[in-house]
């Protein structure tokens, strides 16, 4: 047996299952920027209905309800500005205030309401999630912290430490030794 | 505080004091939560293998010296199938011994909680854990790579 590695933009798979979904059930749609999808003319219920159950199969959720719909979108922008390669140098919550065009502290205060957490523990759990990904791709801490814009390799690893309660040298060992064991079975 | 969705929690423990007390923890947490008990390993996985069991819990509780006398071990069945790939499986022990942390999470645990002895304590760490929990379900996260000591 031999194992291959594949690489994948995620949000181009998205924007390809969506476009094939939406013209395969003659839908007049326009797609735009991080999930948002315009819909210029009435689609019939059922027509509806098995969109919502095809786009389910890839995992994809049509969201209907105005706060899960915002609650995506602030989830969205996140994901986006911690995958770029620099952090905005400006205040996140001016930064997010511009990109979603809101008042910061109804953003802050919707998400917090539904989600069992805060904008600010969010933000530090999907860095951290982009910090395990590059500490996999064996990247060294002083090259994450420079571009996940952390202040020192310390801050860095107490973050680290807060989210998962271990040293980012113990969480690289007990992957790398679960894959060992999942090779050699 | 949900607002997402109800949480299905499953805690299998042979010890009947601490059933119960990680049942009043919960629900001390007043969270919006669904919580099945089991006595054994037997009973969890029969549960689990159930047919027409599609639905699974949000998040697994294993206590690690529980009785399983089909299997060796509970953590190592649950992760031999791929159905449970996904399933958050969080290890509550007496143990805090760095080689039962470090081999739960090497032969594919989430989460390692020591049972701790205050009751304030317990109730804290379940809170941080099922919350966190949370955003890996809720905003699909990589399980793969998903630890959590506490």
């Amino acid at each position: 047996m031999k194992k291959t590695y594949i690489k994948y933009d995620i949000n181009a798979a998205c924007r390809a299952i969506m476009q094939e979904q939406l013209a395969g059930l003659g839908i007049d749609y326009e797609l735009e920027e991080l999930g948002e999808i315009v819909i210029k003319k009435k689609v019939p219920p059922a027509i509806f209905m098995t969109l919502q159950a095809n786009l389910k199969r890839y995992g994809i959720d049509i969201l209907d309800d105005q706060k899960s719909q915002l609650i995506q979108r602030i989830k969205n922008t996140i994901i986006d500005m911690v995958g770029r390669d620099k952090l905005p140098s400006s205040k996140i919550s001016h930064y997010l205030a511009e990109r979603l065009q809101m008042n910061y502290n109804y953003i802050s205060a919707v998400f917090s309401e539904h989600t069992h957490t805060s904008i600010e523990n969010y933000i530090i759990l999907q860095k951290i999630e982009r910090a395990k990904k590059l500490l996999l791709h064996d990247l060294s801490l002083t090259e994450i912290s420079h571009l996940l814009s952390y202040s020192s390799v310390a801050h860095l690893s107490g973050q680290f430490k807060k989210m998962t309660g271990l040293s980012p040298s113990a969480f690289k060992k007990i992957i790398s030794e679960r894959k060992k064991i999942a090779h050699t079975n | 505080m949900a607002k997402e969705g109800k949480m299905h929690i499953v805690l299998a423990d042979d010890d009947q004091d601490d059933r119960e007390l990680f049942r009043e923890a919960i629900e001390e947490l007043n969270l919006d939560v669904e919580l099945t008990l089991f006595k054994n390993g037997d009973e969890l996985l029969d549960y689990l293998h159930e047919p027409g069991n599609e639905k699974l819990p949000h998040i697994l509780f294993l206590d690690l010296n529980m009785l399983c006398t089909k299997y060796d071990d509970c953590l190592t069945e649950i992760r031999r199938h791929s159905r449970f790939k996904d399933l958050s499986i969080a290890i509550y022990s007496t143990s805090s011994s760095e080689t039962d942390v470090h081999a739960t999470f090497v032969g594919g645990a989430n989460i390692y909680i020591k049972k701790p002895n205050d009751f304030e304590v317990l109730k804290q760490s379940l809170r941080e854990v099922l919350k966190i929990n949370w955003q890996f379900h809720t905003s699909g996260l990589d399980k793969g790579t998903f630890l959590f000591r506490i």
